[in-house]
């Protein structure tokens, strides 16, 4: 549960500028898939992919229109990508009505992925997804 | 009456010494406070609640802090998706947890205790 909203509100922007920081920076500069800008370090310790290695090159192809393709790379872009369109109108509506409906909206969500019944389809998922991201060797 | 409250007193004492870590220090007067008062017949519950160990969730988060494992161990699973989306926040908030997930599992236990104190 997120305690307090200034602390929920401060930390989401901090991870949303971290995260158009990264975007911007690996779509200015690296190559897809370059070993020199892997930053995930889960596959720097042990060589293999996490699941949502690939996300950062999904999401490029799909803001290039390229969206078989970036299914291929990683389904998890498309819910970065579905994230980058909705969260940041809608803090910014947040902090500017004085609001917290973004934080109540997540709320809901945490707890609703907390129920056995829709936790367990979604680990499979993931599960499902870091196999295939192995065995294409991302 | 004196009796009752040496009791109640040595009881509150017990709690403190053997579970002071799992919260943090500068709560831990405002706790005994509320141990102090609190009725007869909680005290089995909250001697008994399932507070996190900080230790474990540190080992976690080393180990597994890029899937976001130590998150959802703690109760935190917006988070926890969070950071299992992506890579471990880019591979940052992955590190910064190593720092801040010991006070973290404090806070979700001082949450756990709260809902029986208060």
């Amino acid at each position: 549960m997120f305690s307090s909203r200034g602390k929920f509100y401060r930390n989401i922007i901090l991870f949303g500028i971290g995260g158009a920081t990264w975007l911007s920076f690996s779509m200015l500069h690296a190559q897809p898939g370059d070993p020199q800008f892997v930053v995930c370090l889960f596959k720097r310790c042990t060589g293999y992919p996490c699941p949502a290695c690939g996300s950062t090159r999904s999401l490029i192809s799909i803001l290039d229109g390229d969206f078989i393709g970036a299914f291929a790379l990683n389904p998890i872009g498309y819910i970065l990508f579905i994230a980058i369109l909705i969260l940041p109108i809608w803090i910014v509506y947040d902090l500017v009505s004085k609001k917290e409906t973004c934080m109540i909206s997540l709320n809901r969500l945490q707890f609703q992925l907390n129920r056995p019944a829709i936790a367990i389809p979604l680990i499979l998922l993931i599960l499902a997804n870091w196999a295939w991201n192995i065995s294409k060797g991302i | 009456m004196n009796t009752t409250s040496d009791a109640q007193k040595q009881r509150a004492d017990m709690f403190i010494l053997t579970n002071s870590k799992f919260f943090q220090p500068h709560l831990i007067p405002q706790i005994r406070e509320k141990l102090l008062n609190l009725d007869e017949n909680k005290w089995l519950t909250v001697q008994s609640l399932p507070f996190k160990d900080p230790t474990t969730s540190l080992i976690v988060s080393i180990l597994a802090g890029t899937l976001g494992i130590d998150r959802f161990m703690i109760g935190d699973t917006g988070m926890g998706v969070g950071k299992l989306l992506t890579c471990g926040g880019f591979g940052i908030w992955a590190i910064i947890d190593w720092f801040m997930i010991q006070d973290a599992t404090k806070e979700k236990n001082m949450q756990v205790l709260m809902r029986y104190l208060y």
